[in-house]
């Protein structure tokens, strides 16, 4: 038996591929990459982090991605940056992560109108009640994200953004949980940003992430300071990344991301392996008596069920401390998506590509066992 | 008896989560809980665990380990902490 078995990596993936940690801490041993001043023989660790991110996004030109802590600062910044005014509309769904929903609420408070549409039973948003919304309410900003972090069920995104570009509205990718997981297309969707995390499938250190906004979108930098050029400026430069990236970033941090992207274009995902983990993992929780949410079609490798005659906060104490098995359980900082799934809350298993086959059946085996 | 306590994360709506070091095992605090607590348990599991409920009161804890784990009801979640915690204070060991 296992000590522990980790399935909450659509939290934060462990373990880190081979050569993380060293990254990280090789760079906190080196002097810092500025030293310079970014000559030409210096090496950018944050040049080199959007050049390989790039064509995993589906976006030709890097360094229109800003760099920072996580995806909630690239939410944040490309929800507030757009500055939207009272009278405004925006459409989202109720699938959004907290990290959407409390800026949606903040504008609320100043009188920007905020749709959340709902899901189906699995999370998944209608493309065609995604349209009739559009065309109601003729947003400024539609926010979606590209899979939900509580079902795994992906959208149809390059319908989604086609939909509502057709509408006018400027569109804004919830990536979190799909990046290096799913492959994405952001240009050829024809979306305005697309926020993402380095932490989750992206297998990289906490503390990275970034937005990408498509060129000729200027928006309103919510950090003002430093960005080591134009320092005669009053305002923040227009160029990107700069217009966003103002003080010192996360260097370890990105240097560590830069290790797993490096390892995870060297080592590609096993796409029928992990498709079969997810269908015994499925499977066996059904057999368990588990009752399952079951995505058709694209999804992320996450797995909610509810037990009956236990609650959610029961079943993940008894998981956790007595089977050393790490899940999520609650509402998964998605409190909305409860109204469209008809359950109050979930014990949520998420996988990712170092899961193995006597993990899951080890999970199986202790949600009989939690069942008494 | 004293006791070191910490507030916990959760992630669920009307819960205020608390954990408790006890200078006992959750077995023994088993013992010490008076009659109006219910208290089932779970002996299939690889570390057996108590649950004991009593009035929206949640205690949850691995019967080996001496930390319980108690949720609170949001409506009067502080006063049901106090009344908790004055027991513990209480109760000897």
């Amino acid at each position: 038996m296992s000590e522990l078995i980790y399935l909450n990596n659509a939290a934060t993936s462990w373990p880190k591929p081979p050569g993380v940690a060293e990254a990280v801490s090789e760079a906190l041993k080196a002097p810092p990459g500025a030293m310079r001043r970014g000559g030409i023989e210096d090496f950018d660790v944050f040049d080199e982090a959007r050049r390989l991110i790039a064509p995993l996004m589906g976006i030709s030109r890097p360094s229109q991605i800003a760099l920072g802590p996580n995806a909630t600062w690239a939410l944040n910044l490309a929800i507030f940056g757009l500055e939207l005014k009272a009278g405004d509309s925006v459409l989202s769904t109720k699938a959004e992560h907290n990290s959407v929903l409390r800026p949606l609420y903040a504008l609320e408070k100043r009188g920007v109108k905020a749709v959340y549409l709902d899901t189906d039973e699995t999370g998944r948003v209608s493309p065609r009640d995604w349209e009739r919304a559009l065309e109601e309410y003729r947003p400024k900003l539609s926010v979606f994200t590209h899979a939900s972090n509580v079902t795994g069920a992906a959208n149809d995104a390059a319908a989604l953004t086609r939909a509502a570009k057709a509408a006018g509205s400027l569109v804004l990718v919830d990536a979190s949980q799909t990046l290096g997981w799913l492959p994405l297309e952001a240009e050829r969707w024809g979306a305005d940003m697309l926020a993402f995390t380095g932490h989750k499938y992206l297998l990289g250190p906490q503390g990275t992430g970034g937005l990408w906004v498509k060129e000729g979108l200027l928006l309103e930098p919510r950090l003002k300071g430093g960005t080591g050029i134009m320092s005669d400026l009053a305002e923040m430069p227009e160029e990107m990344p700069l217009r966003l990236e103002a003080g010192t970033g996360n260097e370890p941090s990105f240097y560590g991301l830069c290790a797993a992207l490096k390892w995870a274009a060297e080592n590609p995902r096993d796409i029928k392996r992990d498709g079969a983990l997810l269908e015994r993992l499925t499977e066996g929780l059904k057999a368990a008596g588990a009752q399952v949410i079951e995505p058709v079609g694209e999804r992320t490798p996450v797995v909610s069920f509810t037990l009956p005659g236990v609650s959610a906060a029961e079943a993940g104490f008894m998981l956790h401390e007595s089977c050393g098995i790490v899940c999520r359980t609650g509402l998964h900082c998605a409190p909305k998506i409860f109204e469209c799934l008809k359950v109050r809350q979930t014990v949520r298993f998420s996988l990712s590509r170092f899961t193995t086959e006597s993990e899951i059946e080890e999970a199986i085996a202790a949600v009989e066992a939690v069942r008494g | 008896m004293k006791c070191e306590c910490k507030k916990t994360e959760n992630c669920f709506a009307d819960s205020q989560s608390y954990e408790y070091r006890l200078p006992l095992s959750i077995e023994e605090l088993s013992a010490l809980l008076p009659e109006d607590w219910s208290q089932r348990r779970n002996l299939k599991l690889r570390r057996p665990v108590l649950i004991a409920e009593r009035g929206g009161v949640q205690l949850k804890g691995v019967l080996e380990s001496c930390i319980i784990k108690a949720s609170f009801p949001e409506a009067d979640w502080c006063a049901e902490k106090a009344r908790f915690e004055a027991w513990l204070e209480e109760t000897d060991v």
